[in-house]
């Protein structure tokens, strides 16, 4: 008996896909009788982990998901590590991502059986069922049953996305889908905030949020980056928390629909290859180009030696460069960003975007000319930062 | 890339433009390159913006951007190019390929873009196979020179005369005069003092395509490898003759499926963009072919070879073949690689002398 019960274990890493995919595939699991356990959120101790695993050029994320995958292994049957090639059926993901249970099988010891399916729909739509077939033949033999699991799935999963596109921060989502179990311990100034304002903007579209309300000081800014990253609170330093710590409601690229998006897909003589690179500088443009007077400001969180990125940065600097409507600021991290430094240079881009906020407001009239900032800040200066801070606190 | 820049400029005069050719990667370049590029950028990217700049800096007023980087990123490269070279102040056109493969084909039809004399198809053609013979002259001449260089009796011998063949073909013009030159370039090759009984430790070179093809981007680890005794063996070569490219294997591949992707497949079971796939594969095969290691040169940054070098540990394991990495940026410094390359070599030769130490023990156990 117990043995079957233990037989069911499916481990899901927090990290990468996690902020996009988690739901449909727990539903999925549960859906055959799976029991579905997540490991934490980030700790120093989980990227520590996943550091010793990897080679040292590898970039912060896929480290964190090693370590992520650390802390499951030995206490699942499974692991589900699926080969993510594409998932909208035009792009791709990160080479990261194609070779990652490649990466993870001959790195990592003692690992449970993994389940890499791949995961590529540029076949059309319906390789889904596919996908979702290969993965339910670990549990049943019944089609019928992994084919209603898999209507199950899809609901959850639009369910979900319905929620970020209103404006809510994926965790927040998972939080109301899941409550205190999804986010053990701090459910967080994070969840909470971003709650209150997936009903606040509920009634309205993402980008509308924080749109000249009188007195209001409250700034909206768009933050560009990965969802593995601006919602991991360790590799992202709390980033989100300290935004609305400051009064900013962020806005991320998983909040905009994909059709508008896709409004920017003409400015591009070729359109990046890469998923959520991609979505990351549409979104740049999209705010760039309909964010006047409702978003106030762009940030980019990027990794530090991430491959796609120093694309992804490079055109969004020079589109707000050209534009001039939009301060910007990039923020990098890698695996010893300290929390301190980020915190300072957040809050002087916050204050910088508060003022010239205000003094429109005060002049009524149109923005004046921005000045683009564009602080990068490598991990040695953040380190940096980070003591001088301390000492100066 | 490496050599194969003097096979284009003869091309490019003879159809009718007039070439500045960027000289050879320097320090300048580099300079350049990291000046404008982002800080991450791999170094491809870098070499290749600071070439730009440096005919820009010529006074070109058009970029013909090819050059054989990795297809990974290289769709991107131009683009981002064209706006950084823009904002930074310049004015020039730029034609802009899809990301180049190696081989034939893809050389005519580059060619075929920048045919501004407008000569007609049959002479066209006529100087796309100069260039291309041209081409393949300079790779067979490269890999003689991997073969003779551990065996030279001299010091540095190989390199001296290896660079003079350059100018020997550089210089032929027409099909018959480049067989010539070739010949002659052979036997000069040939006439280096070496000891052809030596046996020298084999190494095989794998790695991203353009640090692997452009010996001032891999601070001339062929060379430096072949003096301390190595032979390297390269597992690409421009003309895209690797060692499956003849028709047997061809063939083969046919009927079976590519060999690489078959080697690869137990490691790196996706094609990741790059080369990061081929690494891995021609690590196997050269495992698999007894060499006595192999080195994997990456550019920093570079993802697909981020990815294979996590899964070579794996292959040096289970094919019990010494693997080395190599991350190459701007600041790698020629010395810091020469002490690496030492160390791996001695490694090397420790490991052959005690299997040869094994064998003669069994022998001997043998026979008695
Ligand atoms: S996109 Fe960047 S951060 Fe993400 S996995 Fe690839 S290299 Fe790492
Ligand atoms: S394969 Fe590597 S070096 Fe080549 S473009 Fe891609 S990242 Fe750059």
């Amino acid at each position: 008996m117990s043995s079957q019960v233990r037989e069911g274990k499916v481990g899901i890493p927090r990290a990468l896909f996690f902020y996009t995919f988690y739901p449909a595939f727990r539903t999925f699991f549960e859906e055959l009788g799976a029991t579905v356990v997540v490991s934490g959120t980030t700790t120093k101790a989980t990227l520590d982990a996943g550091v010793q695993e990897t080679v040292t050029d590898a970039c912060a994320p896929i480290k964190l998901y090693h370590g992520h995958v650390a802390e499951l292994r030995g206490r699942v049957d499974y692991l589900f590590v699926p080969r993510l090639v594409s998932t909208n059926g035009k792009l791709i993901y990160c080479p990261k991502f194609l070779g990652l249970p490649d990466m993870i099988r001959h790195s990592m010891a003692g690992l449970p059986k993994l389940i890499d399916v791949r995961i590529d729909v540029r076949k059309g739509k319906h390789e889904w069922w596919r996908v979702y077939r290969e993965i339910g033949r670990n549990f049943t033999k019944s089609t019928w049953k992994i084919y209603r699991a898999y209507r199950k799935a899809l609901e959850t999963y639009r369910q979900f996305d319905g929620m970020l596109k209103s404006g809510a921060t994926a965790p927040a989502a998972m939080y109301t889908l899941y409550g205190e179990e999804i986010l053990p311990a701090q459910p967080g100034l994070q969840a909470a905030a971003a709650l209150e304002q997936a009903s606040a903007s509920a009634s309205e579209p993402a980008v509308a949020s924080g749109t000249g309300r009188g007195a209001d000081r409250r700034l909206t800014i768009g933050v560009m980056g990965y969802p593995y990253a601006f919602y991991d609170p360790y590799l992202s330093a709390n980033l989100l928390d300290k935004l609305e710590a400051l009064g900013v409601t962020a806005v991320t690229p998983d909040m905009i629909p994909d059709e508008v998006l896709e409004r920017q897909a003409d400015k591009f003589p070729k359109e990046l290859f890469w998923t959520y690179s991609d979505r990351a500088v549409k979104a740049a443009y999209h705010f760039l180009e309909n964010g006047r007077g409702r978003i106030d400001g762009l940030i980019h969180l990027t990794a530090f030696a991430c491959g796609p990125d120093f694309i992804v940065n490079k055109l969004i600097e020079l589109e707000c460069k050209k534009q001039k409507v939009l301060p910007f600021m990039s923020l990098m991290y890698d695996e010893q960003t300290g929390e301190a430094g980020v915190l300072t240079r957040l809050e002087a881009f916050v204050d910088m975007v508060r003022r010239r906020k205000e003094a429109a407001v005060r002049a009524g009239a149109p923005l004046a000319e921005t000045p683009v900032v564009q602080s990068q800040t490598t991990a040695r200066t953040t380190a940096q930062a980070a003591s001088s801070a301390k000492k100066a606190g | 890339m490496g050599a194969s820049h003097l096979a284009f400029k003869s091309l490019m005069r003879e159809l009718g433009n007039e070439p500045i050719v960027p000289p050879k990667p320097s320090l300048k370049t580099l300079n350049f390159g990291t000046r404008f590029a982002p800080e991450f950028a791999c170094l491809p990217y870098k070499i290749l913006l600071g070439t730009y700049v440096e005919v820009l800096e010529m006074g070109a007023d058009t970029i013909a951007a090819s050059g054989g980087v990795g297809p990974c990123r290289a769709g991107h490269y131009a683009q981002l190019h064209r706006q950084i070279l823009t904002d930074a102040g310049y004015k020039f056109e730029m034609i802009v390929y899809e990301p180049p493969s190696i081989g034939y084909r893809d050389f005519v039809h580059k060619i075929q873009m920048l045919n501004s004399a407008r000569l007609p198809l049959l002479k066209l053609l006529g100087a796309i196979n100069r260039g291309w013979a041209k081409i393949k002259a300079f790779d067979r001449l490269e890999e003689l020179s991997h073969w003779i260089r551990p065996r030279e009796t001299g010091n540095g011998e190989t390199s001296k005369a290896y660079r003079q063949t350059l100018e020997i073909i550089d210089r032929a013009e027409s099909l018959e005069e480049i067989k010539q030159a070739e010949k002659e370039a052979v036997a000069l090759l040939k006439s280096v003092p070496h000891d052809p009984d030596f046996k020298p430790l084999k190494v095989g070179i794998v790695g991203e395509i353009y640090v692997l093809l452009e010996p001032s981007a891999n601070l001339e680890i062929e060379e430096t490898l072949g003096e301390m005794g190595v032979e390297v063996h390269r597992s690409m070569f421009l003309s895209g003759w690797t060692r499956d490219n003849t028709l047997f294997d061809t063939l083969r591949i046919m009927a079976k499926g590519d060999p690489l992707k078959r080697a690869a497949q137990p490691y790196l079971a996706e094609m990741i963009g790059g080369h990061g796939q081929d690494s891995v594969g021609h690590t196997v095969l050269y495992a698999k072919e007894g060499y006595d290691g192999v080195i994997q040169l990456a550019p920093f940054t570079c993802i697909p070879e981020i990815v294979a070098k996590s899964v070579l540990p794996a292959v040096s394991r289970d094919l019990n073949i010494p693997v080395l990495s190599l991350s190459l940026d701007e600041q790698t410094g020629k010395e810091g690689v020469r002490t690496r390359l030492e160390a791996f070599v001695d490694l090397l030769a420790r490991r052959r002398e005690i299997k040869a130490n094994t064998r003669l023990a069994h022998e001997l156990g043998g026979g008695a």
